[in-house]
């Protein structure tokens, strides 16, 4: 499903500081001028270092943060606008880092509950929403357990179900996969997939595991708080030297190539995934059997 | 493991007290305690301990479970059966040394030992066969009415129930600290009883920092689904009352009025 061109996140001439603590102390700039669209269906990662302000970006998209200078627009409303929060965050869940300290439930199925409990949706509907959202990320079977006798990876999937009981067009992940291990990634990344390309529900990630920003439709990458790079996965990885300048790494995959051209072969840059490779290797093996 | 702690002492059950309505329970043993403090007739409370034993027998409780509430509070039990005993003002019945024991006193001793022996089992008993949660609930159902003199009940449900929630994280988390300062060559096995909680001093500052982020953490959670307070909240889960709570209270008043009549005959 895709809805393109319309747009979910509009963001003009951001511009966002942390007020500083203490009289003599500075103002701490997180974001300097970021213009970023999103569009409805997309699936976007943004990529950069610790500090470059990718999290405050994403707190800027739901209304956590207004901005100083400039406007974010949410799906047609303006996140200044006081009226218009809980609209915003109606629409933009947001999962964040710590599995443990977003969960409120004692019960999985009550935590899932509470997002719909909040927006005044009458009982019997969120009894519904809460068993077709548990469902959506393959969690039924742990509805009645509580949330500390699961896995990390379990615990933000019962967040994602928090977050689709309130029926939301577009989910933020910050950073939601970088306490989790290879298993448990795997499991959040396989729900966010078929949450963007069945139910057409717009995926903003933010990650440090670049073999995550290939599955993206989009990547942006953030740095001093702006966005200095945009485009296709295997637009912004084939510079390779770029991104590294940028103290990000680029996939496994696609630095073992980087360092065959270097050697003088001549694959093509941008490939991402073991598929990829053994694509261009399968071709380039039947190239060499007919030149024999 | 320290997941397996039950909370709240919860006793895992299916009799009829367990399935009656929280706000049901809570009410019976208020006005159970408010009964064994007004009246003063030995046959009485001797009539409400028989009742709260039959209601541990019905709730399915092994009564030695039951009990276990009373060994911490045994000793104010035997201190004030020692003070009534032998420090009441009365007829004297018979004397050990220099002190007298009056028939008052040792009738008022029985008494204290039998309100205080009531009153540890049937609130028990509510915290045995309720789990957390439906506790939170019923208290914020119960307090509901105040809520017109202002007063916070549901910021207070919600922060009992996010404590609940939170013990075991914080448990762990604790056991995550000792283990890491006793890397680090912390001691806290040697030593008397101070030098032992000086010894926690390191255990507890990174406990209370963590626990402050991880309550920012929860707070922008909780602001980003939504939360804005009680007004306009729906419930997933609605206590309601059903058949098993108008048996329960029935047979509950019924105890009641017996227990009375004795101090309206004597």
């Amino acid at each position: 499903m895709n809805n393109n061109n319309i747009t979910m996140i509009q963001a003009k001439d951001v511009y966002f500081y942390y007020k500083a603590l203490t009289e003599d102390s500075e103002n701490v700039e997180a974001i300097n001028g970021v213009n970023l669209q999103v569009k409805k269906g997309e699936f976007l990662v943004l990529l950069g270092r610790n500090g470059s302000g990718k999290s405050t970006l994403c707190r800027l998209f739901n209304a956590l943060l207004k901005p100083k200078m400039g406007t974010v627009v949410v799906n047609g409303f303006d996140t200044l606008n006081e009226d218009n929060t809980w609209l915003i965050r109606k629409d933009v869940g947001m999962v964040f880092q710590n599995p443990d300290n977003q969960i409120v439930g004692n019960v999985v199925e009550e935590d899932v509950a509470f997002g719909p409990e909040n927006l005044g949706v009458p009982p019997a509907e969120i009894r519904k929403r809460v068993d077709q959202s548990l469902k959506t990320v393959g969690m039924s079977e742990y509805a009645e357990l509580a949330p500390h006798r699961l896995s990390g990876g379990q615990k933000q999937k019962v967040a994602i179900a928090g977050i689709l009981a309130m029926e939301p067009e577009c989910i933020i992940l910050d950073e939601a996969t970088s306490m989790l291990d290879p298993w448990g990634r795997k499991e959040v990344l396989d729900v966010l997939l078929e949450l963007n390309k069945k139910e057409g529900i717009t995926v903003i990630h933010v990650t440090h595991h670049m073999e995550e920003a290939c599955l993206a439709d989009r990547v942006a990458v953030v740095d001093d708080g702006r966005i200095i790079k945009e485009g296709s996965p295997a637009e912004i990885f084939s510079d390779v030297e770029g991104i590294k300048g940028m103290g990000l790494d680029v996939p496994q995959v696609t630095e073992v190539f980087y360092k065959l051209n270097q050697k003088g072969y001549r694959f093509p840059t941008d490939i991402l995934t073991v598929e990829d490779a053994l694509k261009v290797i399968k071709e380039q093996l039947a190239v060499k059997r007919i030149g024999n | 493991m320290i997941g397996d702690i039950t909370l709240g002492q919860y006793y895992p059950g299916n009799s009829v007290v367990h399935k009656a309505d929280p706000r049901v329970k809570i009410i019976m043993s208020l006005l159970l305690m408010v009964i064994v403090f007004l009246t003063d007739n030995l046959l009485s409370l001797s009539l409400a301990l028989v009742f709260s034993i039959l209601a541990v027998y019905a709730s399915k409780v092994p009564l030695s479970y039951a009990f276990k509430g009373l060994k911490p509070v045994m000793i104010i039990i035997l201190f004030t059966v020692v003070l009534n005993v032998f420090f009441s003002d009365g007829t004297p019945w018979f004397t050990i040394w220099k002190l007298t024991v009056t028939y008052e006193g040792v009738m008022r001793a029985i008494r204290t030992a039998l309100r205080i022996t009531v009153l540890i089992t049937g609130s028990s008993l509510v915290t045995l066969t309720t789990t957390p949660l439906l506790l939170t609930d019923g208290i914020e159902k119960l307090l509901n009415p105040l809520k017109k003199i202002k007063v916070p009940v549901h910021e207070i449900a919600m922060m009992m129930s996010i404590a609940l929630r939170f013990i075991p994280v914080l448990m762990e988390e604790t056991q995550k600290i000792i283990k890491a300062q006793t890397a680090r060559g912390a001691d806290f096995d040697t030593g008397n009883i101070f030098q032992k909680a000086k010894s926690f001093i390191p255990v507890l500052v990174p406990l209370f920092i963590s626990a402050f982020r991880r309550a920012d953490d929860l707070a922008t959670a909780m602001e980003s689904r939504c939360y804005r307070g009680g007004e306009n909240r729906t419930r997933m889960k609605q206590l309601r009352m059903t058949k098993i709570d108008l048996v329960v209270s029935g047979v509950f008043v019924l105890g009641l009025i017996l227990m009375m009549i004795p101090d309206f005959l004597f």
